[in-house]
């Protein structure tokens, strides 16, 4: 109990985003050393359903570990502590409705500056989830006294859509757009046993997206390096 | 935020310090993790803000300080539901009131937040993976309105309008 207090409070402490406040470890490593490029990444609009989601959440784990994976020189700085250095402005209560609210928001002087105090200068704000159709097919079961099992065929198809806009922090503008679109279906054939076979489209979406994201933010810098 | 120029004493009462929701098995020591965010929350709305000892009371009154800001109360509610068709809903309520130094009340709010989270089959087989996420944005978000709605409350302007008043008088 007393440690479950302990993780609650420690993760409160992440930090409250006035004038000041220490900066992480690892977002001083970003900004410090000359190679990386960081860059934060928030689900934005967040679904305020789902708030959880908006301090970590499984795709945004998978957009990371992608685009380490595709860019290695990307340094990617967690929803957590761009929630943090924000807030209280994008929480799933507080955020900006609209892109134009959310352009707005990045152009104001406080909020660049705290987000330029963190060394970043790209945010990645990706949104989009996984749809299910309706499924078809059945299962039948049954047992006796010599055993059971079960026939027969079960499918669902699912559709996962990730959309993800890049903004250049130096000038508040969103400079590139990126989208996956993975359709796939569910399968599970029962003969005895049923054998569930998942589509797998929200990872291969996140994948997709991930693998854009690096390539975008690795164009994009160069480019920029070229005209800064 | 824009951060008021003031010096303001903070206050935590028992009852908002020692909140905690509870259930069997689960325990969230609610008003200690609430206090840490207003500690930081008060951090970034007012220049400086330390709190003040238990003793003796301030309403007794209180010297080199603008103001006090007291969290009275923590309200917090947890309804635990199934994996099916009933979600897990987390709400919480802060009372939160600035003060004179005399005890003159200057404005008092009532920020609150909620949550609810329809589990999954299989979905947080350790309830704690579900809940404590779910608490933490609850408590975030209450928090985050107090400061928005605070920042651009008109009684907390002509507060600060005094002040600055007072500061070039004297």
């Amino acid at each position: 109990m007393r440690e479950l207090a302990t993780a609650l409070a420690i993760a409160l402490l992440a930090g409250c985003a006035g004038p000041g406040p220490r900066m992480p470890a690892t977002l001083e490593a970003a900004a410090a050393a000359p190679g990386p490029i960081p860059v934060g990444i928030v689900w934005w609009p967040a679904d305020p359903a789902n708030g959880a989601q908006a301090l970590v959440s499984d795709v945004e784990e998978c957009l990371t570990a992608r685009i380490r994976e595709s860019a290695p020189e990307i340094f990617v700085v967690s929803q957590r502590e761009v929630r943090d250095a924000l807030y209280p402005l994008l929480e799933p209560a507080t955020q900006p409705a609209t892109e134009e609210a959310f352009a707005a928001m990045l152009a104001r002087d406080d909020v660049r500056a705290r987000l330029a105090r963190r060394g970043l200068r790209y945010l990645i704000a990706f949104a989009g989830g996984t749809r299910d159709a309706e499924p078809g097919g059945f299962i039948l079961c049954g047992a006796g006294y010599g055993g059971g099992g079960c026939l027969g065929f079960v499918w669902q198809g699912e559709t996962t859509n990730f959309d993800a806009a890049l903004w250049a922090l130096d000038d508040g503008a969103s400079v590139r757009r990126e989208s996956a679109k993975v359709e796939g279906t569910f399968i599970m054939p029962a003969f005895v046993l049923p054998i569930p076979i998942p589509a797998r489209t929200k990872v291969d979406a996140c994948r997709e997206l991930g693998t854009r994201i690096a390539a975008a933010i690795r164009q994009l810098d160069a480019e920029r390096a070229r005209t800064r | 935020m824009r951060r008021i120029d003031a010096q303001v004493g903070t206050v935590y009462t028992t009852a908002a310090r020692t909140a905690v929701l509870t259930y069997p098995l689960l325990r969230i020591e609610i008003g200690k993790a609430s206090v840490t965010r207003f500690e930081q929350a008060f951090a970034a709305l007012f220049a400086r803000a330390d709190e003040l000892p238990d003793w003796p009371p301030w309403r007794a009154g209180v010297a080199g300080v603008d103001g006090v800001v007291e969290v009275e109360r923590t309200d917090a509610q947890l309804v635990f539901g199934n994996d099916s068709n009933r979600a897990d809903m987390v709400s919480i309520a802060y009372r939160v009131c600035l003060y004179e130094p005399t005890g003159v009340e200057i404005r008092c709010w009532s920020p609150s937040a909620h949550h609810s989270h329809q589990r999954r089959v299989g979905e947080c087989l350790d309830l704690r993976a579900c809940i404590v996420p779910q608490t933490e944005i609850t408590v975030r978000e209450a928090i985050a309105r107090f400061l928005l709605e605070a920042e651009n409350d008109p009684a907390l302007k002509a507060w600060e309008a005094r002040l600055v008043q007072r500061k070039v008088t004297r």
